[in-house]
């Protein structure tokens, strides 16, 4: 489902970093590890298409992200990729109902509202629809950040530091839904991460230095 | 989807929203009422003096003369008298005379003196009733009519002089014979008799008049009449045309002034919108990127971000449009009537007044132009990643 070659991107500055090759097929996890300042971050914007390497290439659901325009790149990653930001934000005019079926009005796919009652239900915020995000608390902010990121089927699930700011807990929690939901959608997930506790939790990691 | 989160996000922020929308209700407004009251003034201003060429009256000033005559709202320059103004009226270069004598009023109402010929010009007949024929018989306008209550067979003494108090000719009392029908004109307010019927209760030895409205064959009358009547005699000549076009140059110069004002109000509108929108993507601009990252591409932000001034500025226009109607006709109830002016076609949309109504949607537009491209070109990596 994701596949790197040969990655490196170069900061505006000048600074050349190279990514090690990546492989993650549909329902896998794949850990990537690293301290602060070596790039994660970076990585899952090139592969988000948020960003565009210097070298090498990706492709997802065998398309070469690369080599797309930006238009298309934003409608691609509409489509096929679903991303958890570390810090869960939304549109705050918007209903946390409407602001998880932004995606599919972006891009012009058809989610019903069965799938949306269904993916809130499942991730305990089925009563909190109607609200607007700042009237949620960070918890719930970061579960319909994961609806949202999973409301339009993406073949491809990114999540930068979910668990950074949730307790032993929650942090379990999180990571379990993610993976679940990635299992069950047959989507590859991909988390950039420094919080040790994942590590125990996932069999596959990459660590950058 | 663009245009519901535009809407939303300017609900979400209601102060600012309401106060752009303020400035651009008041600066149309302005602008609209504005261009409709100079423009229904200036057409009744014209309506009036039409088949009037020169105004035969005594000295003094001639606006006064041409408003006291044909507007009636000022005070009369004085009377004439009749033998000498008689050569003029029957000139054969003349096409038409009118003579008028003011003075008396009935509860407000300015008495006319004249002749048919005053009907005859304004192409009026009684609607209910019959014309005047014999001295101290009345036609009386439609305003009159609902003001006083008179009907046809009703008896009244007219006061002396133009206002409300003031020797009352009771040994006099005119009948009305006839009511006219409603035209938007001055002739509304006032009540019509034979000169006779002025000369009857004033009982002067001289007969006078006060002014004669005077129709040319020709316009070389219109080109000679005013220099030998102000040179040769002791009367005034003013040709009606002339002094409505001083007139509205004296009234353009207070309009020029509001009109400035206006397009202030329309500047600091567009300036307010800015401020906010500015504002409004800086504080915005995780859920921009959001935006982006969530699949729209960077046309829908540079939509988001015109859709937003769009809305305020058509709303900001229709309001205003509809405060300006609403201003009119207040100002139509409470002032205009006083100055027998008849406003119509208030919902029409004149030319000039689409033309500053899209002026000021331009201007919103333009104010949303610096936002709404630094929105198109935000670096949507760098955003998510110091969010």
């Amino acid at each position: 489902m994701l596949h790197t070659n040969n990655l490196a991107y170069t900061y505006p500055g000048g600074e050349l970093l190279r990514f090690p090759d990546m492989e993650c097929a549909g329902s896998q996890t794949l850990l990537i590890t690293g301290a602060s300042g070596t790039g994660k971050t970076t990585l899952l914007h090139l592969v988000a298409g948020l960003l565009r390497p210097s070298h090498g290439t990706i492709r997802v659901a065998e398309t070469a992200l690369h080599s797309l325009r930006t238009a298309a790149m934003d409608t691609f990653r509409g489509q096929h990729i679903g991303i958890v930001y570390q810090q869960p934000h939304f549109i705050a005019s918007l209903s946390i109902q409407e602001n998880l079926l932004l995606t599919g009005r972006l891009v012009k796919k058809a989610v019903s509202l069965e799938r949306l009652y269904d993916m809130a239900a499942r991730l305990g915020i089925r009563d909190l629809l109607h609200k607007k995000p700042a009237q949620l608390s960070l918890g719930e902010q970061q579960r319909a950040a994961i609806a949202r990121a999973l409301m339009p089927s993406p073949q491809l699930l990114l999540a930068d530091e979910p668990t950074a700011s949730l307790d032993d807990q929650n942090c379990a929690a999180v990571a379990g839904l993610l993976a679940e939901q990635a299992r069950e959608q047959h989507a590859a997930l991909l988390i950039v991460t420094h919080d040790n506790r994942l590590k125990q939790l996932f069999a596959h990691h990459i660590a950058l230095s | 989807m663009i245009l519901r989160i535009a809407f939303r996000n300017l609900l979400y922020k209601p102060l600012y929203t309401i106060l752009c929308w303020l400035l651009l209700t008041c600066s149309t407004t302005v602008l609209l009422l504005l261009i409709t009251l100079s423009r229904q003034a200036g057409e009744q201003l014209e309506r009036q003096i039409d088949g009037v060429d020169m105004v035969l009256g005594a000295k003094g000033s001639p606006l006064q003369l041409i408003l006291s005559s044909i507007y009636h709202l000022d005070a009369p320059t004085g009377n004439i008298s009749l033998a000498e103004a008689q050569p003029w009226m029957q000139h054969p270069l003349v096409a038409s005379s009118i003579p008028l004598s003011l003075g008396d009023s009935y509860k407000g109402h300015r008495i006319i003196g004249t002749t048919t010929a005053y009907l005859d010009k304004l192409r009026l007949k009684p609607a209910t009733g019959n014309t005047f024929h014999h001295s101290m018989e009345a036609v009386i306008g439609a305003d009159v009519a609902e003001h006083t209550r008179l009907t046809v067979g009703s008896r009244f003494a007219g006061t002396h002089g133009l206002g409300e108090s003031g020797h009352v000719h009771e040994e006099h009392a005119y009948i009305v014979t006839g009511i006219l029908p409603r035209t938007g004109l001055p002739v509304d307010q006032l009540i019509l008799t034979p000169l006779e019927s002025v000369w009857d209760i004033h009982e002067t030895a001289q007969r006078q008049i006060t002014a004669v409205l005077l129709r040319f064959k020709s316009p070389l009358a219109q080109l000679q009449f005013p220099r030998m009547i102000n040179e040769q005699t002791n009367m005034q000549a003013a040709v009606p045309a002339i002094e409505v076009n001083r007139l509205q140059s004296l009234l353009g110069t207070g309009t020029e002034v509001l009109r400035v004002l206006g397009w202030l109000l329309a500047a600091l509108a567009a300036c307010s919108i800015f401020v906010m929108l500015v504002q409004g993507t800086y504080e915005r601009r995780y859920e921009l990127a959001l935006i982006r990252s969530l699949g729209g591409g960077r046309s829908r932000l540079l939509g988001l971000v015109l859709a937003e001034a769009a809305i305020l500025g058509l709303s900001g226009v229709l309001s205003g449009f509809l405060l300006s109607r609403l201003c009119g006709w207040l100002l139509q109830q409470q002032i205009l009537t006083r100055y027998h002016l008849h406003f119509s076609g208030m919902w029409r949309l004149s030319g000039a007044e689409a033309l500053a109504a899209s002026l000021i949607l331009c201007a919103c537009l333009l104010a949303a132009l610096l936002p709404a491209i630094r929105a198109f070109r935000l670096n949507i990596s760098k955003t998510l990643a110091n969010a």
